[in-house]
């Protein structure tokens, strides 16, 4: 094949028109899980802006962000995004990953089951870290 | 030549699965807490900012916070590059490569000294 054009069956365009997403919700879907990254990636960056602020005057930036709707609203955008995207990508897991436990492949569903509890986890812990001042004092 | 950077993809590919990971366990509850809960007042809001005063100044907190930031960066990176092959941009692979792990690597240098200044 080195060298040649490779044939090509006819039902396999090489380049698809740009609008393809947009013929099949579930093409549609994926490419907004694709776009889910720029909404995590915009928000660490917000932050990362945010945190010299919440070092040095930490009530100045629980003032300041309680008044900006923008970064609420973005937040919200970027939460339902974030979702959509950890979902996605922890259910997907049982199919990326191949794990065999002796001779016996361990199901997907075991899998995708190990990195949702995973999930819920993480979120416990981080959670209850972040609301320590709420529930611990 | 030309797609040279394409023969360290396997490095590209390993950090945004890793920041796949970290988006999708750690952020969501994170944008919750900082994004929504604390500016909305649902949670209290001069208490909890000032934990997270304690908490961004604290070393393991920053080292913690530096691959929060980061990873996601290169998750976006990966993820764009191919969001724009997949919208119909073929040209310009390389100067797309360059600018999107070109920006995760500034991000990443950025964070590093925000973190280290605080």
């Amino acid at each position: 094949m080195h060298g040649q054009a490779a044939s090509r069956p006819a039902g396999y365009p090489s380049r698809m028109p740009a609008d393809w997403w947009l013929k099949n919700p579930r093409y549609f879907l994926y490419m907004l899980r694709e776009l889910s990254a720029v909404f995590a990636a915009l928000w660490v960056v917000l932050f990362l802006l945010q945190i010299p602020q919440i070092a040095a005057d930490p009530r100045g930036w629980a003032s300041s962000v309680s008044q900006s709707p923008g970064w609420i609203l973005f937040s919200l955008i970027s939460l339902l995004f974030v979702l959509y995207h950890a979902w996605t990508f922890f259910t997907a897991t049982g199919t990326a990953v191949y794990v065999r436990i002796g001779k016996r492949a361990t199901p997907a569903g075991a899998i995708n089951g190990a990195t949702l509890g995973a999930w819920a986890g993480a979120t416990i812990v981080i959670g209850a870290i972040l609301l320590y001042p709420v529930f611990g004092r | 030549m030309r797609y040279k950077i394409d023969t360290i993809e396997p490095l590209w590919w390993g950090l945004f699965a890793a920041g796949g990971g970290v988006v999708g366990l750690f952020l969501p509850i994170i944008i919750l807490i900082v994004g929504l809960a604390t500016p909305l007042g649902i949670v209290p809001r001069d208490r909890t900012a000032e934990w997270l005063q304690i908490l961004v100044t604290n070393p393991i907190v920053k080292l913690f916070l530096l691959v929060l930031i980061s990873l996601p960066l290169f998750h976006w990176a990966h993820r764009f590059r191919y969001f724009l092959f997949d919208l119909g941009l073929h040209g310009a692979r390389m100067p797309l490569a360059v600018l999107c792990y070109g920006a995760a690597i500034v991000g990443t240098i950025y964070a590093m000294l925000t973190l280290v200044r605080i």
